[in-house]
């Protein structure tokens, strides 16, 4: 099996896209898959919530060149997660100035794959992206770079608005930049089926998108005491509702 | 609420005929891959189909299978395969009995069943489903140990249902497993091999 990468992506800040970057990852690692988890977001709380620091390895995959002395620079950036089969590429604040090199190198769409093709070679099966809730250069980089992208969207007005724009810069991506990707699904997060604008919202969701909205998150205190713990969802409590959700949803990427 | 507006509506000042057309129309979107059956027709033979089989020890079978990563039908073939020892070794003792309700003999009698069962007129109420109506698939099965089960529940041997058969090996594993007296080691299994580049050329 190719290595596939898959992006977690909306340019809304709160909607749950560390969250799920990391429950994703660690679900394929359990499910005996390789993954890689590639924090772009330079907040750098994928580090966070597999308890480990951020640093600043992101910079160095998106400034470097290609060179062997280079590649294998970058590549010493790969840091374990301390689970089996999960492995973490950290980012931090220092990201937001390799935004800046990119775009003032004017670095073609392309930049993110091709700094990542010497992972391709490594045995994995999956590299995930937690993405910047950002627009500016890193976030359409990182969607050219995906075989497939999530977008999860919390279940409420501005929110929901904000999945309209994703999917417009992956129309543009694929029609202007040739991007051969495609949308995996639109994955409501934060649901609640108490409240009247959770369920509009997630009506609305799946009129526009039709089958490619995935089974809703439920919203979980859980989910942030995991985070604050520095263990995943699964570590945490693999029987409660939300890993369950998130384990539906491992399940569902593998048969892409 | 009738004032809310719609997330993924054209804003009023957009609709004008110049309007972009809808680019939710062009979004590319994944299908799941097709599976390639190729190994499935090829290891038909390591294929089996039972009907009957205790659905909790079937479940069981998965859940320590997904536990040690590795396929479900070589975790029922390695507990069958104990199951089937300890019946030759004289440790699993098995006695079948006659079913009242059916021709063939029982390793389940039920003391409170009906000699004979008389069906009642009437609408037929939807009853839960019954265990010989359960199925349970399993793959990279070793033929012999299939033919070894068929013979011994066939009316050459015990004579009983092969489902009743296998849920009685499955459970007698079941219990060695959870207590210990059987252990399931993986072995990580080399599928392929690279050529090392080293050496002087």
């Amino acid at each position: 099996m190719s290595t596939k990468i898959i992006g977690i992506a909306n340019q809304k800040g709160g909607v749950g896209k560390t969250t799920t970057a990391v429950s994703l990852a660690h679900g394929l690692a359990l499910r005996g898959k390789q993954v890689l988890l590639v924090d772009l977001d330079p907040q750098g709380q994928s580090a966070t919530a597999l308890g480990r620091s951020p640093e600043s390895g992101v910079f160095y995959l998106l400034t470097m060149g290609n060179s062997q002395q280079e590649s294998s620079f970058v590549q010493s950036w790969v840091r374990s997660s301390g689970r089996d089969g999960l492995y973490l590429y950290p980012g931090d604040q220092q990201t937001m100035a390799a935004q800046t090199v990119l775009n003032a190198q004017n670095q073609p769409v392309s930049s993110i794959r091709t700094a990542l093709k010497p992972f391709f070679k490594e045995g994995l099966h999956y590299i995930i992206f937690d993405t910047a809730p950002s627009v500016g250069g890193i976030q359409e980089r990182a969607v050219w770079a995906s075989d497939l992208v999530i977008v999860p969207t919390a279940t409420e007005f501005l929110s929901a608005e904000g999945v309209g724009k994703v999917a417009y810069m992956m129309s543009i991506l694929q029609q202007k930049k040739g991007w051969k990707g495609a949308l995996l699904g639109i994955l409501p997060t934060f649901f609640d089926a108490q409240t009247r604008e959770s369920k509009i919202t997630n009506t609305a969701l799946q009129e526009r998108f039709g089958e490619s909205v995935l089974e809703p998150i439920h919203r979980a205190t859980i989910l942030r005491e995991c985070a604050a713990s520095g263990k995943t969802i699964f570590e945490y409590d693999d029987k409660c509702r939300s890993a369950e959700e998130y384990m539906n949803l491992t399940k569902l990427v593998l048969k892409f | 609420m009738s004032d809310r507006r719609n997330p993924f509506g054209v804003p009023p000042e957009q609709t004008s005929p110049a309007s972009p057309p809808d680019i939710f129309e062009s979004l590319p979107v994944a299908a799941p891959r097709e599976r390639d059956r190729a190994w499935e027709r090829k290891h038909q033979n390591r294929k089996v189909v039972y009907r009957g089989v205790d659905p909790k020890a079937a479940l069981q079978v998965r859940q320590i299978a997904d536990e040690l990563k590795v396929p479900t039908g070589e975790v029922a073939r390695a507990l069958l395969e104990y199951g089937l020892d300890a019946y030759s070794r004289g440790d699993l003792n098995l006695s079948p009995r006659p079913n009242p309700a059916r021709l063939r003999m029982t390793l389940f009698p039920s003391k409170d069943a009906p000699a004979r069962k008389v069906k009642k007129a009437g609408k037929r109420k939807p009853s839960k489903e019954e265990a010989w109506r359960v199925i349970t698939t399993w793959r990279n099965f070793s033929p012999e140990l299939k033919h070894e089960i068929a013979v011994l529940a066939s009316d050459k041997g015990l004579d009983v249902p092969v489902g009743e058969l296998v849920s009685v090996f499955l459970q007698y594993a079941l219990k060695a497993y959870e207590s210990g007296d059987l252990a399931l080691q993986p072995v990580e299994k080399i599928t392929r091999y690279s050529l090392a580049l080293g050496g002087d050329f």
